[in-house]
């Protein structure tokens, strides 16, 4: 299996986007696949979500422009809201003003994530599961089992000809879907326009001004950092919020399939410490000191409440 | 009861198994079994060989219909410590007292609509608690400050919680915690392998059906 491995990696650095194939090997190569077939596929289409029993409904449109991956994600049923994305800028409108929130990764000297997927069959067990339909597309199913608590599994189904992701189910201890994303049509290489990316006017008028990027760029050093995080996860990203938030700052980790933020609010008004779950999210709030620590990520509670324990404030070099 | 009237119902049962009984016996036999534990543990074993025989699942309903069980669960809440609580009364909007939650249907609503909260106050703040279990109760309507609804199942005292508390939500920290739900997910997305999905968590599915579920916990 090591020696796969190796003829693995050593195939992947030959590996070109177009030529895409499945025969290659289990475990972190399926997901540079999947993530190298995000960066150069243009699809769009309709996706469904459960999660708490609730299904709701998105379109999606993903392109590749100036070498940037673009999305645009709407929200067809239920509360209005959509998430637009232009590279590393995220603006989520919702019909609510002050939801608007843009962030972006400060630090690119960070790991990337392509060396954490090095590393990731470490943490996962991957199985090639069985093959299905979705989406009216063929696609392989994998499974990432999880080889400790500290974080979920996952099922995915992958497009055989394209290598996006039709289908994923998170799943907690009992082996039971936390939740299920899930195309329900696809459809890839339509010519798209920018103006395709572009906000509807309902969510720009109800959201207010267009957040200003250069507002993001300007942080300083966070100052506190986790003394404690599940074995595997790593630094990809900081980042700050555009709102009414100042003064928050965020750290973002993963493993490569789970993320987990860790946002730090310095003068906080809250009495409250909170704890909300929805899918395979949770939000874990805890105070340290007069500020207000709170891990938001798709682990499970117990791995977020033993991180937000252990934020600890750290000396802010010169 | 005497012998000869639980000999002659539990004949009624059997025929009212075998769908021999005449309107008159039907309504007697559902009198006696309404009031009588025995009679209805009888109709349940009754029930139960009848599935099996037929090959029917038995299924969790018919465990829960077993007088055992609901006995098992009635000691175990009596059982629990009595809850106990004093508040400021400057915190009244927020922690209003509700006689009876029934566990049933905050479980039930907990199924069937999304977030979950639980709430815990910060040591050293104004509210002074001191609960020593867990009351679980439900609120609806929590984002958009409508009044408290009071959500109440079943007849049985037994199966309440006692004194637990619905804790109205602070708006301003749901709202933060939407935003770092999404500014989470539009950062994940961008971050891991998956990409996409976590963008479609973000999303908000509104906050018109929004339940809360709240726990207090010293």
């Amino acid at each position: 299996m090591a020696q796969l491995r190796k003829l693995v990696t050593v195939m992947l650095l030959f590996w070109v986007p177009a030529s895409f194939s499945w025969s290659q090997g289990l475990d972190e190569a399926w997901l540079k696949k999947l993530l190298e077939a995000s960066r150069h596929t243009n699809y769009s289409g309709h996706t469904v979500v459960l999660k708490d029993g609730r299904l709701s409904s998105f379109s999606v449109v993903h392109g590749i422009f100036d070498g940037e991956v673009w999305e645009r994600v709407v929200s067809l049923s239920g509360g209005r809201g959509e998430v637009i994305r232009k590279g590393d800028e995220v603006i989520c409108l919702s019909p609510s003003q002050t939801t608007r929130i843009a962030s972006r990764a400060q630090l690119s000297k960070l790991g990337t994530l392509e060396q954490g997927l090095d590393n990731i069959a470490q943490f996962y067990e991957f199985n090639e599961v069985s093959h299905e339909r979705v989406a009216n597309r063929d696609a392989l199913v994998l499974e990432a089992k999880p080889l400790d608590t500290y974080r979920f599994g996952y099922r995915l189904w992958l497009d055989k000809a394209k290598g996006v992701l039709l289908k994923m189910e998170t799943y907690g201890a009992d082996n039971s879907a936390l939740e299920t994303f899930e195309y329900v049509s696809i459809e890839f290489d339509k010519p798209l326009q920018k103006s395709d990316f572009e906000p509807s006017s309902t969510s720009r008028r109800k959201a207010g001004a267009m957040p200003e990027q250069a507002q993001v760029g300007s942080l300083s050093p966070p100052g506190w950092a986790p003394s404690w995080l599940p074995p595997g996860f790593y630094k990809v990203r900081e980042a700050g919020f555009i709102s009414a938030k100042s003064g928050v700052s965020s750290q973002l980790f993963t493993d490569g399939l789970a993320a987990i933020t860790i946002f730090h609010q310095p003068q906080q008004d809250q009495q409250f410490e909170h704890v909300q779950t929805l899918g395979a999210t949770v939000a874990y709030d805890k105070f340290m000191g007069n500020a207000l620590v709170t891990v938001v990520g798709e682990v499970p509670q117990s791995t977020a409440e033993r991180i937000a324990v252990n934020v600890k404030a750290v000396a802010v070099g010169p | 009861m005497s012998e000869k009237n639980i000999e002659r119902s539990a004949e009624g049962l059997s025929a009212l198994m075998d769908g021999e009984v005449s309107e008159f016996e039907l309504r007697r036999v559902l009198s006696e079994v309404a009031s009588d534990d025995g009679l209805g543990a009888t109709w349940n074993r009754y029930q139960a060989v009848s599935s099996i025989i037929k090959r029917q699942n038995v299924g969790l309903g018919a465990q829960w219909q077993s007088p055992s069980l609901v006995e098992r669960v009635r000691a175990e809440i009596a059982q629990e410590p009595a809850v106990t609580q004093t508040r400021a009364s400057g915190l009244k909007t927020y922690l209003r007292p509700v006689a009876s939650v029934a566990v049933a249907a905050s479980v039930s609503a907990m199924v069937v609509l999304g977030w979950q909260s639980y709430q815990t106050v910060q040591p050293g703040s104004a509210v002074a608690t001191s609960v020593s279990t867990n009351p679980v109760v439900a609120q609806t309507g929590s984002t958009t400050g409508q009044p408290l609804m009071r959500v109440s199942q079943g007849t049985s005292n037994s199966m309440q919680v006692p004194s637990a508390e619905i804790i109205r939500l602070d708006p301003a920290a749901q709202q933060r915690l939407n935003d770092y739900l999404m500014s989470h997910s539009g950062n994940a997305a961008l971050s891991t392998a998956t990409g996409l999905t976590p963008y479609v968590h973000s999303v908000p599915a509104g906050t018109d059906s929004t339940l809360m579920k709240v726990k207090v916990e010293q």
